[in-house]
């Protein structure tokens, strides 16, 4: 079996890169930016003649490669469009050429409408900015193919170990109350159900193996409001912490359960979560 | 059935004119999305409102309807300009998109796509595969529904879906403000008439012939694919307008140039069609000349005239 991984030079596609080393599973990475190995090759997504110079055969693509997040997007929605949507056009095609079954494409929470309660898939009319709009669209082409079996996993917040333009709140705080006994934040009842970087390759990894189509919500295992996050952050780090809110009373609480499913639950618990963002620091 | 989608724009108005007064058409469905006057009244004809970006609105629509052609003509505009490029892409990519899933899971006969020439990048006589220029946002977004189009659907099905690509289409019920009418109108009156160069060049196209090509494409056995629809010819936009004044008879009309001599045209305003691939497949050729064109639009205006 071999996979093809798509945006291998990001933050997702690097750790997946190395979990699928440590299983010996075999795969090509591609990516626009420099290779990450060996088994990586410098193609771009949105050129089709760049893509069918892959000769190996393909059992499933992972589709991570895109402009991947609102801030990006709003800055180059022209690039975005081309590379979130020519981009998974051209990859269909090149399933369609080299008859690959299975598609697995990196989705985003932000999907759903924002203030959320129940949660609530956006309609495109009311979408509210590019990036929304170039997943929603991407999620609809890729269910229009009768002939590929699709996991569309819509990612939540993911910490541990990212790079300093793109830390969450989690990698954020943890990493402020190392080295500090006074932090600041918005609202200790602001709440996320932040997802750790392994779980996410973990459960991007345990879809290759299923038949069906499937639509998952891949986050965290519990609902971590940043009050919660610094209680157990002074519990592991042994010391007392002097929280300062800016606006105790204007929190935001996004919480999305992860879709139970058979093939994939997500085990890193706060604590756990903490622990390894300290390690990796 | 036949479902028209953008039925309330210039183009539908002039498609569904014909369309109800032929004899072997029964049934047609056209969808619009915000004005809701139902300007054609027919036993044949139904009116329906449809957002197409709307993924559940369209697939109610068709599953209900389950037309065997669908003419998708609703597109966003570039004037005014006040659509961003995310309203582009939701209006012509998200339609597309919408209409596809139906096109893979149902019994269709013919798609037909109506595009723009707005994408095409060079000054000489453009054929379907020439190169592209994506440089504003509403090219990219036509040029990306095109793509997700023949992308997206089955092989099996791509001899069913026609995607034609207009050029300068005029003719009645043209929207307000646009150059010919706005001419025909300032000649009626007598009026100044204000043009912004006296070099802008393009490829006009008078509707009925564009309405002859829809109609060219809905018969079965044609080949699928990418054609231009256009005439083939330059025509200078400033004597096009002194043209219209003079079938008014003013001979010296009150014109005034914004800009007389540009250094450098912009590209776009030199993109001249070549439709042999139409001509060959589709049988069809423009009959109708820019000159009865502009004929036909005029005494349309006399007899529509409030």
């Amino acid at each position: 079996m071999t996979l093809l991984v798509t945006g291998s030079s990001s933050y997702i596609g690097r750790n997946l890169i190395d979990l699928l080393e440590k299983k010996k599973i075999h795969y090509i990475g591609i990516d626009i930016n420099k290779p990450y190995n060996k088994n990586c090759k410098k193609i771009d997504i949105t050129k089709l003649d760049q893509l069918k110079r892959i000769r190996t055969k393909i059992d499933c693509i992972i589709h991570l490669a895109a402009v991947s997040n609102e801030r990006d997007a709003r800055n180059d929605p022209f690039l975005t469009y081309k590379v979130n949507i020519i981009g998974l056009l051209n990859l269909i095609n090149l399933a369609k050429v080299k008859n690959i079954k299975k598609f697995i494409f990196a989705s985003t929470e932000w999907v759903y409408e924002n203030q959320i309660k129940k949660k609530h898939l956006l309609d495109l009319e009311k979408c509210p900015n590019s990036y929304s709009n170039s997943k929603l669209i991407s999620e609809i082409a890729l269910k229009s193919q009768n002939k590929i079996k699709y996991v569309i996993l819509r990612f939540g917040i993911i910490y541990g170990n990212r790079s300093k333009n793109n830390m969450s709140a989690f990698d954020q705080i943890i990493k402020h109350l190392k080295y500090s006994n006074i932090i600041e934040i918005g609202s200790k009842k602001t709440a996320r159900s932040f997802i750790h970087i392994h779980d996410i390759v973990r459960g991007i990894l345990a879809f290759v193996k299923c038949n069906n189509n499937y639509i998952i919500d891949l986050q965290g295992p519990e609902k971590i409001s940043l009050g919660y996050l610094i209680k157990n952050a002074e519990k592991i780090l042994k010391k007392k912490v002097i929280v300062k809110e800016k606006n105790p009373n204007k929190h935001s609480i996004r919480v999305i359960k992860f879709t139970k499913n058979k093939f994939f639950t997500p085990k890193i618990f706060v604590k756990d979560g903490i622990n390894k963002v300290l390690n990796e620091y | 059935m036949i479902l028209i989608t953008g039925g309330s724009g210039f183009i539908g108005k002039n498609l569904i004119y014909k369309l109800i007064n032929l004899k072997n058409i029964r049934n047609l469905i056209a969808t619009y999305k915000n004005s809701n006057l139902e300007f054609f009244k027919n036993k044949k004809l139904k009116y329906v409102q449809l957002d197409l970006r709307s993924e559940i609105q369209t697939k109610k629509i068709l599953e209900k309807y389950k037309p065997k052609v669908i003419i998708h003509l609703a597109s966003s505009y570039i004037n005014p300009p006040d659509l961003t490029l995310d309203d582009h892409i939701k209006i012509n990519v998200g339609s597309i998109i919408n209409i596809i899933d139906y096109l893979n899971k149902n019994h269709f006969n013919r798609f037909i796509f109506i595009n723009t020439s707005a994408f095409y990048s060079s000054s000489k006589i453009v054929k379907e595969n020439d190169k592209l220029n994506l440089n504003n946002n509403y090219a990219f977004s036509k040029y990306i529904a095109s793509k997700t189009l023949f992308d997206l659907i089955n092989k099996k099905k791509k001899d069913k879906i026609i995607e034609l690509r207009l050029f300068s289409v005029f003719g009645p019920w043209e929207g307000e403000g646009k150059l010919t009418i706005s001419a025909i109108e300032s000649a009626a009156k007598n009026n100044h008439f204000h043009i912004f160069s006296s070099k802008q060049t393009r490829d006009l196209i008078y509707i009925e012939n564009v309405v002859d090509a829809i109609i060219a494409s809905l018969k079965p056995n044609i080949e699928g694919g990418i054609y231009n629809i256009c005439s083939g010819k330059p025509t200078n936009l400033l004597t096009h307008v002194k043209n219209i004044y003079k079938m008014f008879n003013i001979h010296n009309p009150k014109i005034k140039i914004k800009i007389k001599k540009t250094k450098k045209l912009n590209k776009l305003d030199l993109i001249i069609g070549n439709y042999d691939k139409a001509y060959k497949k589709l049988n069809w050729k423009p009959k109708i000349s820019i000159n009865d064109g502009i004929k036909k639009t005029k005494e349309w205006y006399l007899n529509n005239e409030r």
